[in-house]
């Protein structure tokens, strides 16, 4: 059974459709990160899932249950971080979990052990008896996972969790992620920056406009999306329209396009054929000034999926 | 383990909101600015005292102890009912929207505490601060018991009603603070809240607080204000001639009331919507009826009957004469729709749109129930009961009384239904709450005072202009208590005779029926609307 399932999930507003028909599934243990830009329905659909938004139609379930049909069963499976969230100001760090181990009902005997493992967990065992509103916000960021874990959730929903960090401070966050991971916890996990879940999430999706895009196991997306990639050419301006023929010669050149001073190609042949197109460009007499792979990251990926390749 | 089950359950919210409001030094300050203002106003009491007592020495020592003690007890409780009103909506105003502005709604109501926990903790944390700044007070009042002429029960008694007024000003706040977008409003409109209720139960109040003789009709529940539970301390109120202390029912309305803001602060508390309105509206009725009982068997027996410790014989007897009752109950009786029919009948639309993204869950009792076109059929039921209850208890079966009271279930049934047609038309509640108050103002209200005026001159002809008085129910509420009233005299020669109600709920239930199908029409081409706009959108 899967762990979290989304069949058709719909979300309208008034005026908007924030959500299209989502289908999703995830088995236990999958980390499941959620790439869009700002807007897109990322936050829509998690909290759809954390049972604080009603879906307009289709079906959430976690573990099985519907997010409709029985709240608090829900609820009690999933810890759930807001991408925007506050923290009680006048609080002790130790007391503020302490809140949300008694608001989930976490008998009184436990909860001193509990709340020393999270610490530990999050690394925030020195700041035990420090006020919230003395923590970095790195730490409160951690201090707000470690509050999402007092329950221990099946499934994890994550919005933005290293939104807004220093390097460090992601770094840390992504490690305890991964920790996380292997307590075997499912986690989905939102960001609009796609590098910052790669090398972790076992499956991504990427989703814009209330709609997803692509989604899969983070192979198969790499492959599917980095099988073609722009190469940038620089040659002088006498040159310029014998090089355009010349490009759009060689094989597996998909379109090439100048910008400013340089050439864009869209290639999507292999590595070892792409120097192919320098050898035609120089055998076509072409005075070739630079010739570069334009760094394609997993950002541009999620670029190119989001808004097309060459603009 | 038995021990274990029957400790209350824990609420986590109430810890927080106790230990927060305890922590760093804003508690000590405020306890302290309270307890300054009052020893300030009892000095500067004492102070006039002493300069009278060098004057007038003809008292005996003993006596003069008395008077002051009984005065520190009336200025001490009056200054704290005034703090208690100023204090109260402050702590809870902000309970619940500071969360949402906070961001620590979300991770809140994601978690398995239940929201009746949220509204209890954060209200019953307020009330107990109230409770640590009254009990804080008790050294100051032990100088009048000193002094003597305060018994200890009087002091009780008032503690006892301040905790009610504060149990009703908190709730205002939570109730507020849930519906309200952000704290600035939900304040503004907690201390209108506040302040008219502290209002509207004032002159209850006043002619203990400045010791007139001849109240203004027939008071009970004095002790609803404050002030007027201060002025009351341990006097007695006759209901159906049954004793009690004065402070008793009022505090248990006042609790009620308090009940019917907490429901309606747990109703409006989102995440995901859970339909409250059978509970909201079965507290509504039962604090309606508490009220029109409780008024209608004050002193039913008569003052003279009353013991010589009792409100009667404060103001003397006769005070409440039949008249004098009935009209103060008639008038009740005639507002009610005036305030019921635009809170129940109106709303977002008359039912919430299948695809506007505002889903409700569907309630157990239907689609309708709930709905503003269930709170016309409300508006009429709770009326209806009042005023069979206004007639049991105080005005008698007669034809007179049961056209009146037909008459006010159709102003309850008119105006429901022009809340109808505004829900429709504006499909937003708080505007079509607003058009409807202000119709209800000029129907019931502008029209009777441009033609009361015109009544109370000496030389009056019948005008054409008089004929206003038919939009209003209060004319006929006038007329069923009191036909012997010169003004009443008038609508009856305006009317040929006939009661002013057999004019005005006729005209009252024609306005129903002609808004009720208008209504209907309205929102049909709203959802016709709505539907081509979405289907268009996809």
């Amino acid at each position: 059974m899967p762990m979290v399932e989304l069949v058709n999930l719909r979300k309208e507003y008034k005026n908007l459709v924030a959500v299209k028909g989502l289908s999703l599934s995830l088995e236990p243990g999958d980390i499941f990160g959620f790439i869009g830009p700002n807007g897109a329905g990322k936050t829509t659909t998690i909290k759809m899932l954390a049972t604080l938004l009603e879906p307009t139609s289709g079906v959430a379930r976690v573990d099985g249950i519907d997010v409709t049909d029985d709240v608090e069963a829900v609820r009690a499976r999933i810890g759930y971080m807001p991408d925007a969230f506050g923290v009680y100001d006048d609080f002790k760090v130790w007391e503020y979990l302490d809140f949300f181990c008694a608001a989930y009902r976490v008998p009184r005997s436990d909860r001193p052990g509990l709340i020393d493992m999270v610490l530990d967990l999050t690394s925030l065992t020195e700041k035990k008896d420090a006020f919230v509103d003395e923590l970095s916000r790195g730490m409160k960021q951690r201090l707000c996972l470690a509050k999402t874990l007092v329950h221990d959730p099946k499934v994890l929903l994550l919005d933005e969790p290293a939104s807004g960090l220093d390097p460090r401070a992601r770094i840390e966050i992504k490690e305890l992620l991964k920790e996380l991971r292997s307590m075997g916890k499912t986690i989905i996990v939102s960001s609009h920056i796609l590098p910052e879940l790669a090398d972790f999430c076992t499956s991504v999706g990427i989703i814009e406009r209330g709609e997803l895009i692509v989604s899969g196991p983070i192979e198969e997306i790499m492959r599917s999306v980095l099988g073609h990639r722009v190469l940038e050419i620089r040659v002088p301006e006498n040159d310029r329209p014998r090089a355009k023929e010349v490009l759009e010669e060689v094989p597996h050149v998909r379109a090439v396009k100048l910008v400013g001073e340089t050439f864009r190609v869209d290639y999507d042949g292999t590595l070892d054929d792409q120097s192919e197109v320098l050898l035609a460009l120089i055998h076509g007499g072409v005075r070739v000034q630079s010739f570069a792979e334009q760094d394609t990251d997993l950002e541009d990926i999620f670029l190119r999926v989001t808004k097309g390749l060459v603009a | 383990m038995r021990l274990a089950a029957l400790r209350l359950p824990e609420n986590p919210v109430f810890s927080r909101e106790v230990r927060a409001r305890m922590r760093g030094s804003r508690a000590a300050w405020l306890l302290f600015v309270y307890l300054g203002i009052l020893s300030f106003i009892l000095f500067m009491v004492y102070f006039s005292w002493a300069r009278s007592q060098q004057d007038d020495l003809s008292g005996g020592m003993g006596a003069a102890a008395f008077s002051i003690g009984r005065t520190f007890y009336e200025v001490l409780f009056t200054i704290q009912a005034l703090l208690v009103t100023l204090i109260t909506p402050a702590l809870t105003a902000g309970g619940v929207s500071i969360e949402k502005e906070q961001r620590t709604f979300e991770m809140l109501s994601v978690s398995l505490l239940p929201r009746r926990a949220v509204v209890t903790g954060k209200l019953a944390a307020a009330i107990l601060f109230v409770g640590l700044l009254l009990t804080s007070s008790l050294p100051l009042v032990s100088l009048s018991f000193l002094l003597g002429g305060v018994s200890p029960g009087e002091v009780a008694a008032s503690y006892a009603s301040l905790l009610a007024a504060a149990c009703v000003y908190g709730a205002a706040g939570m109730a507020w603070s849930s519906i309200a977008r952000n704290t600035t409003t939900a304040t503004v409109l907690t201390y209108a809240t506040v302040f008219a209720l502290f209002l509207v139960t004032l002159p209850l109040a006043i002619p203990f607080q400045s010791g007139f003789s001849s109240a203004p009709g027939a008071l009970g529940l004095a002790a609803l204000n404050p002030v007027g539970a201060v002025a009351l301390g341990a006097r007695q109120e006759w209901y159906f001639g049954l004793g009690m202390p004065a402070w008793a029912p009022a505090a248990a309305v006042n609790l009620l009331l308090a009940t019917v803001f907490a429901a309606v602060s747990l109703h409006r508390l989102e995440y995901p919507k859970t339909d409250r309105s059978l509970l909201l509206r079965a507290l509504t009725l039962a604090l309606c009826a508490a009220v029109f009982t409780l008024l209608g068997g004050f002193l039913r027996m008569g003052p003279s009957t009353a013991g010589p410790n009792s409100v009667g014989s404060v103001l003397g007897n006769g005070s409440f004469s039949a008249t004098a009752r009935h009209s103060f109950l008639c008038w009740l009786l005639a507002f009610l729709p005036c305030l019921i029919a635009p809170i129940f009948a109106t709303g977002e639309g008359l039912f919430p749109l299948r695809d506007s993204g505002r889903k409700r869950p569907r309630h157990p009792w239907g689609r309708w129930f709930g709905e503003p076109p269930s709170g016309v059929a409300y508006g009429v039921l709770v009326t209806a009961a009042c005023g069979v209850i206004v007639v049991l208890t105080s005005l008698g079966a007669s034809n007179a009384a049961f056209g009146f009271v037909g008459m006010t279930a159709a102003v309850a049934f008119g105006l429901g239904a022009v809340g109808l047609v505004f829900s429709a038309l504006l499909q937003n509640r708080w505007t079509a709450f607003a058009a409807t108050l202000a119709v209800v103002w000029l129907l019931c209200f502008l029209s009777w005072s441009t033609v009361s005026g015109r009544f109370h001159s000496g030389a009056w002809k019948p005008a054409a202009v008089d004929h206003l008085v038919y939009l209003s129910p209060f004319p006929a509420a006038l007329q069923t208590a009191d036909p012997q009233r010169e003004d009443v005299k008038k609508l009856a020669r305006l009317a040929g005779g006939a009661p002013v109600a057999a004019v005005a709920g006729p005209l009252y239930a024609g306005l129903g029926l002609v808004c009720l199908p208008l209504a209907l029409l309205l929102q049909r081409a709203h959802t016709r609307r709505a539907t081509r706009d979405s289907l268009q959108q996809r």
